[in-house]
């Protein structure tokens, strides 16, 4: 129907109910409804120019990318080479309820500094390779690994960061083919799994310059290269690292009382970094989880 | 007759005082005490998660635990029971994971692990504590109050 026609019909509406209001209640009774129903409609003029203002104010805040499941059979649209992007924060936790969080002492910090309602894998010193092997995880009242662990627990997502425990490694390749077995290990258990990587953090210039191994241009060649495994076995890549570094590409001396490990400030700002930045997969055609 | 009753009640009486002095500990002021009293080097939290995933138990009938960032193997743990079997279930629980971390922080931090060898895990009555700081005075001030 033409706008014209919608136009005219509700002006013809309009113009009846005037007069009939007029006609059986009399004008001053048309007048009192006229001026209670110019202050409703100004009410809702000005709750939707506030509204029109916080739209345009969030214009480029997209909300969180929804993309197929790989399951789906279905070509994905989705570009793995590149971090996810910004978008609307979430309003609570709920997200991160059936997410594991796979990591070594700095995800444990995280874990005891945020109070985040998830599941934590976590320990010291973990790397790609005990992640297989060491008993960390309390299951039914005996310690398994992580992998172990994971095909006894119920998720949906995963966060890992790991890498920071073999920047003392010779082979680069190594650690990338390693974390890569790591998301074919979790895959297996769980097809359906939504897997992030999230970047390594940096350390503090002072650890770069004086610690054995822990150096920040291997960090970011780990980083490079974690970038690259998320686009081979299109998982999403979180680069939460790009957001704590200062300009000099370190951690801020006040971020970390050993240039490592994440004060609560930090680890709450780690925290936001993964409400602000994630990702709804479509599980069937059409059904959007968010 | 009149004896035995009088008998009988000072026994009562006297196992009641014995009660009254056997009174558990409040582990609410035994915290704030001793929390003002440690010093750490890290800024510790006071954990608000499930304790089975830091310690394995998960019979405690109140904890105050505070945990730090990971730059050092510092925190404190303040543990209550229902009865002395659970106690030492959780003293030993506790023993074990001071031992793996010692193990897990020989490797990866070595100064940490030498801070873990002064640990301090204490038990009484139905109150296990756990320290792990590098103050001197920590064992001083903890027995003054276990």
């Amino acid at each position: 129907m033409k706008m014209f026609e919608i136009l005219n019909i509700f002006f013809k509406l309009f113009f009846t109910l005037v007069y009939l209001t007029i006609r059986e209640q009399g004008v001053k009774v048309f007048f009192m409804k006229l001026k209670k129903s110019i202050v409703i409609i100004g009410i809702l003029l000005i709750a939707g120019i506030i509204s029109g203002f916080v739209v345009f104010k969030n214009r480029n805040m997209l909300p969180a990318a929804v993309v197929d499941s790989p399951n789906d059979g279905e070509k994905i649209e989705y570009d793995y080479s590149k971090s996810v992007s910004e978008c609307v924060a979430m309003e609570d936790e709920i997200y991160f309820k059936d997410a594991v969080f796979v990591g070594d002492s700095r995800t444990e910090g995280f874990m005891n500094l945020t109070h985040l309602d998830a599941t934590f894998y976590t320990h010291i010193g973990l790397t790609v390779d005990t992640f297989f092997t060491d008993p960390i995880v309390y299951i039914s009242g005996e310690k398994v690994s992580i992998k172990e662990a994971l095909k006894k627990t119920t998720f949906k997502k995963v966060y890992i960061m790991l890498g920071i425990n073999e920047t003392g490694w010779q082979y680069s390749e190594l650690f990338k083919r390693k974390y890569g077995e790591i998301i074919d290990t979790i895959r297996k258990i769980n097809p359906n799994v939504l897997i992030y990587i999230e970047s390594i953090l940096p350390v503090s210039q002072e650890i770069s310059e004086t610690h054995s191994y822990i150096k920040q241009e291997k960090i970011n060649e780990y980083n490079t290269l974690l970038q690259d495994l998320a686009r081979e076995k299109e998982v999403y890549y979180i680069d939460i690292a790009s957001s704590m570094k200062n300009e000099e590409g370190f951690l801020p001396t006040d971020a970390a009382i050993d240039g490592i490990h994440l004060n609560k400030e930090y680890a709450l700002k780690w925290l936001q970094y993964l409400k602000n930045h994630y990702i709804v997969e479509n599980t069937q055609k059409g059904d959007n989880e968010q | 007759m009149k004896k035995i009753l009088t008998m009988l009640l000072c026994f009562l009486c006297m196992t009641g005082c014995k009660a009254e002095n056997n009174s558990n500990i409040d582990i609410q002021k035994l915290n704030e005490e001793l929390s003002h009293k440690i010093v750490f080097e890290d800024e510790l939290t006071l954990y608000e998660g499930n304790i089975k995933n830091l310690y394995g138990i998960d019979f405690a009938k109140s904890s105050i635990v505070y945990v730090g960032s990971g730059a050092t193997a510092e925190e404190f743990a303040l543990l209550e029971f229902e009865n002395t079997e659970e106690t030492e279930k959780a003293y030993n629980l506790l023993n074990e994971y001071i031992e793996q971390r010692k193990e897990s922080y020989q490797t990866y931090n070595p100064e940490e692990a030498k801070r873990l060898e002064q640990a301090i895990l204490k038990k009484k009555d139905k109150i296990v504590l756990l320290c792990v700081s590098n103050d001197e005075n920590a064992l001083k001030i903890i027995n003054e109050y276990l």
